[in-house]
């Protein structure tokens, strides 16, 4: 641990600093987590307000003149998975961070119930992870002006100052930035393809619609699998498409992330685009020629994952960690055969620009937001930052996705490896949903090279991600109506693919749109964004 | 949801409650003279105060823009904003049509099959298959609807799908079943019959023991047939039992149950499946518009107590029992 400590800082400050943390935790240590003085603000150390208010430039310095209180929180989080962490993993948080953790877990299932009731009611933890930003109720909570706007304090530590402002901007609700991000990637997708039939038809990776196109028609009529019968389709599509692959897709054309700003200055939503109806009279084409799933409009998302992996089709536009799934499912289905996945995530038309859509709202998965009426003072609020600012270090994200070394895994020169993933699953595997930043896996290298691959292609991203411009601007009809209303264009793309509907029919849905509450939409984003930016 | 039967439990208390009332002192003579049975009642009562009748005052809500962390008196009065928004919305009378014509074909379709179902393992004769039978047909009723939704995408879907597999190996067109807004309806009601006849069929099965054998071989002493038996018997027997049964049913009107709609329905099929519940689903209950969907469903209910309240009155005019 000492030695990774030097690596993290790397400065001429390290040797001491390192030297005094770890005599505070032997110090903090041997009181063993029992101690109830840390509300008490006197034991605050001023080193935290002098850096706030002198060094700011140098975080790894600020960070590292703070003294690690002891101090209790409770931790309100969502529970992905049937079993909390091992009190084990927890001990072990509690050492790292010099902190006594409680976590009071909801399981995913009801979690808006809950987080229902505990705003009702008041009774909220100093610790509240709001992971459903598109929530009414969330949403209003956040903001009210019930938690604290933590904007002006997290760039005074070292790992939370890293997060981008397009994140920060779009957890925020009326200006306010109510919690601390919770960090994704922001643009996961990508194209996934079947490399070992592109070798046995004699064809190249492709990279533009114009070479997709014709390895599409490939692979329906060309027999990649080799089994004498024409009983293959191309791209395998789903009933969500219209959320995620073929939003993409409108994507390369142009469209923005569900909404964009137009050259007026505008907000528009991206079923209004150009590239929009040129990416659904690519789909309509797609569907025609067999190249999509005849039953695409009801396939589910398991179904989906099924046909890749017994090779019904052999291009998916998904999560580009979608392909190690498939293989490992064909592998579970003794099917992997000859079954190599290639990764595209460069996927653009022809003479214009590569632009990935954010499928993770814009790379945030909410917020941890810390309510006033727990957090009493700025110095329990500065303190729990520094315990949420540790466990976005390297150290912290290990202990929160891997457990304990030399328990749960190994370290390999800059590998992880796991030693048992059962233990793990059992005693680990909760707190990795209640991360800070997920970014840092990306600083390990994977044992598995599919992993590898797409963790740096999901990386590449970034450079070309576009970001939806909504989340920070306010309209009181896109809170009450959008998912009233969303129906219309997305049910007329269906239809209009499956040849139900005709191109004027499908703007003549959208105006539909327009009038039963989208142009109250546009006009008050508009107003938001001209608000927000001057 | 249970509000349409909660006021008709309301109505059996009161009614309870009311005859004594004439003088005060009577009143309390009769409690002091029935204080146990008034003891037995308790229990019952503290949990339809406790745990039907004072939610319902959660439902002033519906007249607010509700957030949980104002509070019921904190949150603002909107008044009927949010039923104004669901009558007004362009969808209410395609939800009116949807809901209503599942609601007739399940009436005329599946409401009978159980009825039917009764009847025929009542005639059977060997104990043993009967009871294999029975037991057969009550197993789907404990698959959830995912699952029974699933099976018949397994089957009907157009690629690999079994069913459209035979159709093109016989040279005909492969049938969009799962898309086409046609077949929705009648998938529904099939699916409706095959996961819920059986367990229907248990309490007419229970009511036909108790109709009187003699009755049986008078018939059969004038010469009935086995039909005439069914129909002028059989039927009459456990008329009481259906009419409950129907009332019951038609209080439910508007709740056909959400989860079987909302995994059959899709982009395409939308114009004839989206039925309130679902619509709530997704206009109000995914992004935590608490008042809309209380608006939604306190609408049904009341709906669904007129309903009940009707129904019963048309069965008392024709002589029968009715539910109070």
């Amino acid at each position: 641990m000492n030695k990774r400590k030097f690596q993290f800082v790397g400065k001429a400050l390290a040797g001491i600093m390192a030297f005094s943390l770890l005599l505070t935790a032997c110090n903090k240590g041997s009181d063993t987590g029992k101690t109830k003085e840390s509300e008490s603000s006197n034991t605050t150390k001023t080193t935290v307000e002098a850096s706030a208010s002198g060094s700011e430039t140098d975080g790894g310095e600020a960070s590292a003149n703070v003294d690690r209180d002891m101090i209790d929180i409770s931790w309100m989080s969502v529970l992905h998975t049937d079993s909390p962490p091992s009190d084990e993993v927890i001990d072990a948080i509690n050492k790292f961070a010099n902190v006594n953790l409680t976590f009071q877990w909801i399981p995913a299932a009801t979690v808006d119930e809950r987080m229902n009731a505990a705003l009702a009611g008041g009774s909220m933890a100093d610790i509240v992870t709001m992971n459903r930003l598109t929530n009414a109720t969330q949403r209003a909570a956040l903001g009210s002006g019930i938690f604290w706007d933590v904007e002006s304090y997290i760039k005074d530590y070292p790992h939370l100052a890293e997060t981008s402002q397009e994140r920060l901007d779009s957890v925020k609700v009326n200006g306010m930035l109510s919690g601390v991000p919770i960090v994704k990637p922001v643009a996961r997708y990508g194209l996934v393809i079947r490399q070992d039939w592109l070798d046995k038809l004699g064809l190249e990776v492709p990279h533009t619609v114009e070479e997709l196109e014709k390895v599409a028609m490939a692979f329906v009529n060309d027999d990649p699998d080799g089994n004498g019968q024409n009983d293959t389709y191309a791209l395998i599509e789903r009933n969500e498409s219209w959320n995620v692959s073929f939003r993409q897709v409108a994507g390369w054309y142009g469209a923005p992330n569900k909404w964009g700003v137009t050259e007026e200055g505008k907000v528009e939503p991206w079923f209004l685009h150009d590239g929009y109806y040129q990416a659904m009279e690519l789909y309509k084409k797609f569907y025609e020629a067999g190249v999509i799933n005849s039953d695409f409009a009801v396939m589910e998302k398991n179904d989906q994952k099924q046909a890749a992996a017994q090779g019904k089709g052999g291009i998916v536009i998904t999560g580009l960690y979608d392909a190690r799934n498939y293989y490992n499912l064909a592998v579970d289905l003794g099917l992997e055969g000859e079954m190599k996945w290639a990764l595209v995530n460069d996927m653009h038309i022809d003479g214009k620009e590569v632009r990935s859509l954010s499928d993770t709202n814009n790379g945030v998965g909410g917020v941890y937001a810390m309510p006033k009426s727990e957090v009493k003072d700025e110095a329990a609020l500065k303190r729990i930052l520094q315990f949420l600012d540790d466990m976005s270090s390297k150290e912290g994200f290990l202990l929160m996705t891997n457990g304990i070394e030399g328990v749960h895994y190994k370290m390999e020169g800059n590998k992880v490896i796991n030693l048992d993933q059962e233990k793990w699953k059992q005693e680990v595997q909760a707190l990795s949903g209640s991360r800070i930043n997920e970014l840092v896996t990306y600083e390990f290298d994977n044992d598995n090279p599919m992993v590898q691959e797409s963790n740096k292609m999901i990386l590449g991203n970034e450079a070309h991600a576009v970001y939806d411009v909504s989340p920070p601007l306010q309209s009181k009809t896109y809170d009450t109506l959008y998912s009233q209303i969303e129906k219309l264009p997305k049910d007329a793309f269906y239809k209009y693919v499956m040849g139900d509907l005709t191109m004027d029919d499908v703007k003549a849905e959208n105006q539909k749109w327009l009038d039963q509450g989208g142009q109250q939409m546009i006009d008050e984003f508009t107003a938001s964004y001209k608000e927000l930016n001057g | 949801m249970t509000s349409a039967t909660d006021n008709k439990v309301k109505k059996v208390q009161k009614v309870k409650k009311v005859k004594p009332i004439k003088k005060k002192g009577r009143l309390a003579n009769e409690f002091k003279q029935n204080w146990l049975l008034y003891l037995m009642i308790l229990p019952g009562l503290l949990y339809f105060l406790i745990f039907k009748y004072a939610p319902m005052g959660g439902l002033v809500i519906a007249f607010q823009n509700y957030f949980p962390f104002l509070g019921i008196k904190g949150s603002q009065w909107v008044g009927l904003e949010h039923f104004r928004r669901f009558f007004s919305s362009g969808d209410f009378a395609m939800l009116m049509r949807n809901t209503l014509v599942l609601f007739g074909l399940n009436l005329v379709f599946a409401f009978p099959a159980s009825i039917i179902l009764a009847i025929a393992l009542n005639e059977v004769r060997n104990t043993r298959f009967k009871k294999s039978v029975q037991t057969i047909v009550y197993l789907p009723h404990f698959i959830s609807w995912v699952i029974v939704v699933s099976i018949f995408y397994v089957l009907l879907t157009t690629e690999g799908g079994a069913i459209n597999n035979v159709i093109a190996s016989r040279g005909g067109n492969k049938i969009p079943f799962l898309t086409d807004p046609k077949w929705f309806r009648p998938l529904y009601i099939i699916q409706e019959i095959w996961k819920g006849a059986g367990w229907g069929s248990i309490v007419y099965l229970a009511s036909l023991t108790n109709v009187d054998q003699q009755l049986y071989e008078a018939a059969d002493l004038d010469g009935a047939s086995r039909m005439q038996m069914i129909w002028h018997v059989t039927l009459p027997s456990i008329r009481p039992t259906i009419i409950t049964m129907l009332i019951l049913k038609i209080g439910d009107v508007l709740e056909l149950g959400f989860e079987h709609v909302y995994v059959m329905l899709n982009s395409l099929n939308r114009g004839v499946a989206e039925i309130f519940d679902t619509f709530v689903y997704t206009a109000g209950i995914t992004n935590g518009q608490l008042s809309f969907s209380t608006a939604v469903g306190f609408f049904k209910s009341i709906v669904g107590l007129i309903l009940v309240i009707l129904a019963n009155r048309l069965a008392k005019r024709v002589g029968e029992d009715g539910v109070y």
